[in-house]
C-alpha cells in the first residue's frame, strides 16, 4: 500500500482545493502540509494547526466532530502523522464521518532539514490506517485528481496517502500574523461564511 | 455519586464533548460521562491527542473538555503550552490530583510535586478541588479557558473524586 509515485506537494494543493466540496474547510500540520497550503494561497477557509507538532490530526477530528454540517480536509506531512501515530486509532473510533485526511508522504523531515523519517524505508502509513479501522484508506497513483476525489467522496474518516517528492523548503520567516491571530482570522471568515449560508438557505437577503 | 454532578455542571457550561484517558480515580466521571446524552465522551490513547482534540472544538466554537490524570497534563505539556501561548485556543481539563498527601504510591509523588509549576511555568492556570461537596467547582475552568483564551486546568483530590481515604 505504500505510494509509488512522486508528486509535487503544489500539485496536491491545488488538487485538494479544486476537489473539496464548498464549504470545506481545510485544516493544516506542520511542515510540509502548511507549506503547500500557504504557497497555494486559496481563499478557503484555512488553519494552520502547528505548532504543536503531531496534535494535527486530533485538531482536525476535533474540527470535523464540532462541525458535522462542514466537509473538513487535513493537509499533513508523514512527519507530523508520525509523531502522534495513536491518535490514528482515536479518530477511527470517534469515527468523523466528513474529515478526510490527505498525507503528504516524503518519507523525510522536509522543513527539519530533510532528515530520513525512522523506518522510512519500510513504514505504510496507509497499513497502520487500514488496521486501526479508518473507514477508508487509499494511495494515491499517477491520476491524482481521480485518486483525490475518490477519497474526499468515500465514507469517513478517509485517509489518502500520496508520495511527494523532497522539495526545497525554506524558512520564510515569521510571517505577518502570529498562530492567535490567524484564529481570529479563520474564526471570522468561518462566521462570515456561515452567515452568508444562512441568509442563501432562508433567503434573507438583510 | 458526587461526579455525576460535575458532569452536569460541565453539560451546564456548554461542554458537548469528553476527551479522555482513565486513571481509577477518574471511574465514576468516565461512567457519567458514558451516560450522559449531553455530552459525547470520546476515549483517546493520549492525552495530548484530547488536548487536541479539544482545540480542534474550541476552533470550530464548541466546547469541549479533556479529563485525565495529572501524568496526562504532564505529556500535555508541548500541546497546552502551543495552543495557549501560540494559538490563543481555550482547552479545559479537568485532572486527577495523583500524588499528594492522599495517596499511597511511590510512583504517583513525582505528579503532585512538579504538575502545577509546570502549568504555571507555561502560563496555564490551574486550581486545586478538594471538597466533595463542591466538585461542581471545577466545572469552572470551563468558563476560565474561555474567558482566558488558553488552556485552564482543574485538579482534583481523592476526596473529591473518590470520597476521604480516612
Amino acid at each position: 500500500m505504500r505510494p509509488a509515485d512522486s508528486h509535487s506537494r503544489d500539485d496536491v494543493a491545488r488538487t485538494l482545493d479544486s476537489g473539496l466540496d464548498e464549504p470545506g474547510v481545510v485544516i493544516c500540520g506542520l511542515g510540509s502540509g502548511s507549506r503547500a497550503w500557504r504557497e497555494l494561497g486559496s481563499t478557503r477557509p484555512a488553519y494552520y494547526g502547528s505548532d504543536p507538532m503531531g496534535v494535527s490530526l486530533s485538531m482536525a477530528a476535533g474540527f470535523a466532530l464540532a462541525r458535522p454540517d462542514l466537509p473538513v480536509a487535513l493537509m499533513v506531512g508523514d512527519g507530523d502523522l508520525l509523531m502522534g501515530l495513536g491518535a490514528l486509532v482515536t479518530v477511527a473510533g470517534a469515527a468523523p464521518a466528513n474529515l478526510t485526511v490527505v498525507v503528504l508522504a516524503n518519507r523525510r523531515y522536509e522543513t527539519g532539514g530533510g532528515r530520513p523519517l525512522p523506518g522510512s524505508s519500510q513504514m505504510d502509513i496507509a497499513a497502520v490506517a487500514a488496521a486501526a479501522g479508518w473507514a477508508s484508506v487509499s494511495v494515491a497513483g499517477p491520476d491524482l485528481a481521480d485518486d483525490i476525489a475518490a477519497a474526499l467522496k468515500a465514507p469517513g474518516p478517509a485517509l489518502i496517502v500520496v508520495g511527494v517528492r523532497l522539495q526545497a523548503a525554506p524558512y520564510g520567516g515569521p510571517g505577518r500574523w502570529s498562530g492567535a491571530e490567524e484564529r481570529v482570522q479563520f474564526e471570522l471568515a468561518l462566521a462570515t461564511r456561515d452567515a452568508a449560508n444562512r441568509r442563501s438557505t432562508t433567503g434573507d437577503g438583510g | 455519586m458526587t461526579t455525576h454532578r460535575l458532569v452536569e455542571a460541565l453539560a451546564g457550561t456548554g461542554v458537548a464533548f469528553a476527551a479522555s484517558l482513565p486513571d481509577s480515580w477518574l471511574t465514576g466521571i468516565l461512567k457519567a460521562l458514558d451516560a450522559s446524552e449531553a455530552i459525547q465522551h470520546i476515549p483517546v490513547t493520549r492525552e495530548d491527542e484530547g488536548v487536541g482534540l479539544v482545540a480542534g472544538m474550541t476552533l470550530a466554537g464548541r466546547r469541549g473538555v479533556v479529563v485525565c490524570q495529572n501524568a496526562g497534563v504532564l505529556v500535555s505539556v508541548n500541546a497546552l503550552a502551543g495552543y495557549g501561548s501560540h494559538h490563543g485556543l481555550a482547552v479545559p481539563v479537568i485532572a486527577a490530583l495523583r500524588g499528594g498527601p492522599d495517596d499511597g504510591f511511590y510512583y504517583q509523588s513525582y505528579k503532585a510535586r512538579g504538575t502545577a509549576r509546570v502549568l504555571d511555568g507555561i502560563d496555564v492556570p490551574n486550581f486545586v478541588v478538594s471538597d466533595p461537596d463542591r466538585i461542581e467547582d471545577a466545572a469552572r475552568v470551563v468558563e476560565m479557558a474561555w474567558l482566558h483564551r488558553r488552556p485552564a486546568v482543574a485538579f482534583l483530590t481523592r476526596d473529591a473524586l473518590v470520597g476521604s481515604t480516612s
